[in-house]
């Protein structure tokens, strides 16, 4: 956003002649543009000294304060200055590294930035072309990346010759020639200088790169015996030095204006900014409001409706128990009521289809007796052998609990007649066994046959009173069998 | 970054615009806090109003179960009612027919019986009716009768009470040339919806 706003805002090339205005697109100005119009101010002047500084391992306010000392010392009384590398690029760690600055001199320079803050014209910054040139530069892909290149600008009314170490400037001149063979004649001295004052080694070479040679000046170069680097091409139509202006935004490194001479174009860019922030935040703040306020609104006609079907309720209830108490009944006695009917009132034993069995069972066997039958309802049927006993209250009836799980247990016995032989009552008890397994009805769950089977025959002719055991059934609802597990063998009783 | 000179030399510049959009948020912020200040102090209104909403419902559901119920089972709760199920306590009623019953088949020399003491039945219901709940387990027996008679006078006995009671057991024993000797036990239930307070326990 920045690089666009600088971008479209005019620019202004301070030379040694004269002061030339550019429109944001590059074409030159006969006059200066309004007053309020932001303006891009580029230096390329005699007076500009390029100087090294030695930073050693300090941190934070001891480094700054080292660099400002060191700015002063070999920059004294030039208020324009500023180095190549910025702060960001500095190393974290307290260890040592070295700077690069520019400084220029200038009192018509001077005048002029005075001049246009007296205007309140926003001044974006002040750049020399040098370090322009050593950005275009580190930009040329086709360019070597280290060691020294020797970058020469041909101007309207002149040369700008930079010295690049590392793709970054050390050395920069001004020549005021336009004349080609001259220009050459002054890159050779210039280089020559060079070496002279050791700033580089004798056998180290730079490359030169014409940046917009003419002919003349190639050929004159080259006839010096010095190799030239290929020239690129430009981009810009309007040529390399067009191509090299239009670099000076705020992200060119090398910003030589302070605060107090900008600060109308930064006021202007912080005004910019203020409106994005506060009208993102002021949106957004909007927009939450909004969306609160309907929030609210939801949960007032949520209630109010919560209200209206609480009374639309109530009232509905209301008419409810009028009916209910109209009609006279107690609907909590009912419900007891329906309640102890399931839970207790279930159905009981019922004796007439087992005793019409055993009937028929008797009738086919006339030499065994019944002794007792039994039909009752238990929580856990046929659980245990029993005997001929009272009726035993049940564990439910003495707790009171629920009575619906009840299940209906048939206990009968019958007692052979004395004097049978053996196998006689075993073909008895075999067939009663049958004639019993074969009940429509009912599931067997205690069998005298297993335990008739596996205990002691008694008796004889000593006269002495046989004591013959009965046989023992206990049977349930062949339902109800189902659910229980496989018949006991407990089944006899002597 | 030393943002002295900016201080000094730019934010001049641009405080009255800064102090106009701080004005504009300061203003929606506390439009959004005097929002969220309603919603704070009407939220628990609201709130009840959604609880009164939900109560009522829960009656107007608990009612129209009731009118379910009293649709479904009115008829069957009447004939559990004109049955004795439901009222005074009906125990000499029940004895007088077992003994006329036994009386109108000429066993009334052979029949013996106890009415035990009524129990409390413990059902969920009970404590909401304001009733009580209470079986009386009746025993009796029958000697030397024949079979056929002890079963005519069980399944009479047993039809006349079939709403309320359930015979739990019946035990035939020691037939003989005389007859055979029968017991069974019925347990009658009552409900008596007198509140506990004004129940006599010894009745």
């Amino acid at each position: 956003m920045k690089h666009l706003a600088h971008a479209s805002s005019g620019l202004l090339l301070v030379q040694p002649l004269l002061a030339q205005w550019h429109d944001a697109a590059g074409h030159e100005l006969p006059l200066p543009f309004g007053p309020m119009e932001p303006v891009r101010v580029v230096a390329d002047l005699i007076e500009e000294t390029h100087v090294r500084i030695e930073v050693p391992g300090l941190m934070g306010a001891d480094r700054s304060s080292f660099i400002q000392v060191q700015l002063q010392s070999l920059l004294p009384d030039v208020p324009l200055r500023a180095t190549w590398q910025g702060a960001a690029q500095q190393p974290l760690l307290p260890k040592p590294f070295a700077l690069h600055a520019v400084g220029v001199a200038s009192a018509t320079l001077n005048e002029l930035l005075a001049q246009q803050v007296h205007q309140q014209r926003p001044v974006v910054g002040v750049w020399t072309l040098s370090y322009l040139m050593a950005r275009w530069a580190g930009r040329q892909k086709h360019l070597p990346g280290t060691g020294w290149l020797f970058l020469c600008l041909g101007l309207p009314y002149g040369m700008r010759m930079v010295l690049l170490h590392d793709r970054i400037p050390v050395f920069s001149r001004l020549l005021l020639d336009t004349h080609p063979a001259q220009q050459a004649l002054e890159l050779g001295q210039t280089l020559k200088y060079l070496v002279d004052t050791r700033v580089i080694e004798r056998m180290d070479t730079p490359g030169i790169l014409l940046m917009q040679p003419t002919p003349d000046l190639e050929e004159a170069v080259q006839a010096q015996g010095r190799t030239l680097l290929p020239t690129a091409v430009a981009r810009d139509p309007r040529g390399v030095l067009a191509e090299v202006l239009a670099l000076a935004d705020a992200r060119a490194p090398g910003q030589l204006a302070s605060v107090e001479q900008r600060r109308y174009s930064m006021a202007s860019q912080t005004r910019k900014t203020l409106h994005w922030i506060g009208g993102v935040l002021a949106l957004s703040v909007a927009a939450g409001l909004v969306l609160q306020g309907r929030a609210v609104q939801g949960q007032r006609e949520q209630a109010l409706q919560w209200q209206h079907q609480a009374t639309e309720a109530e009232r509905a209830a209301q008419d409810l128990r009028a009916q209910l108490a109209a009609s006279g009944t107690n609907v909590a006695l009912l419900r007891l009521t329906m309640q102890v009917q399931q839970s207790q009132l279930q159905r009981g034993v019922d004796l007439p289809k087992p005793l019409w069995l055993l009937g028929q069972l008797m009738q086919s066997y006339p030499q065994a007796q019944l002794q007792s039958t039994e039909i009752t309802l238990q929580p856990q049927a046929c659980a245990a052998a029993q005997g001929a006993q009272a009726l035993p209250p049940s564990a439910t009836d003495a707790t009171g609990g629920d009575q619906a799980s009840l299940l209906t247990e048939w206990n009968f016995e019958i007692q052979p007649a004395v004097g049978l032989f053996p196998r006689e009552r075993q073909a008895m008890l075999d067939g009663l066994a049958a004639r019993v397994q074969a009940w429509p009805g009912w599931t067997v769950q205690t069998n005298p046959v297993q335990v008739e089977s596996g205990s002691a025959i008694v008796g004889g002719s000593s006269g002495a009173t046989e004591s013959l055991g009965s046989w023992r059934w206990c049977l349930v609802p062949s339902a109800q069998g189902q659910d229980l597990a496989a018949p006991g063998v407990a089944g006899a009783t002597r | 970054m030393n943002m002295q000179p900016f201080r000094t030399h730019v934010f001049p510049l641009v405080r009255p615009l800064a102090m106009r959009w701080g004005a504009v948020l300061l203003l929606l912020a506390l439009s959004w806090g005097a929002l969220l200040g309603v919603q704070r102090v009407y939220q628990p209104g609201w709130q009840n109003a959604q609880a009164q909403a939900q109560a009522a419902q829960a009656q107007w559901d608990e009612a129209r179960a009731e009118q379910d119920d009293l649709t479904a089972h009115r008829g069957r709760f009447e004939q559990l009612q004109a049955a004795g199920l439901v009222g005074a306590d009906p125990r000499a009623i029940w004895v007088d027919d077992l003994l006329r019953t036994a009386r109108e088949q000429g066993l009334q020399e052979r029949i013996a019986f106890a009415l035990a003491a009524p129990q409390g039945v413990d059902i969920a219901g009970a404590d909401t009716a304001s009733a009580q709940v209470k079986r009386h387990v009746l025993e009796y027996s029958l000697s030397r009768v024949h079979d056929i008679e002890a079963l005519q006078f069980m399944q009479r006995f047993h039809h006349d009470h079939a709403l309320v009671s359930r015979p739990m057991a019946c035990r035939l024993e020691l037939p003989t040339a005389e007859g055979l000797t029968v017991r069974c036990r019925v347990n009658f239930l009552h409900i008596d919806p007198a509140p506990a307070g004004d129940h006599n326990q010894g009745s």
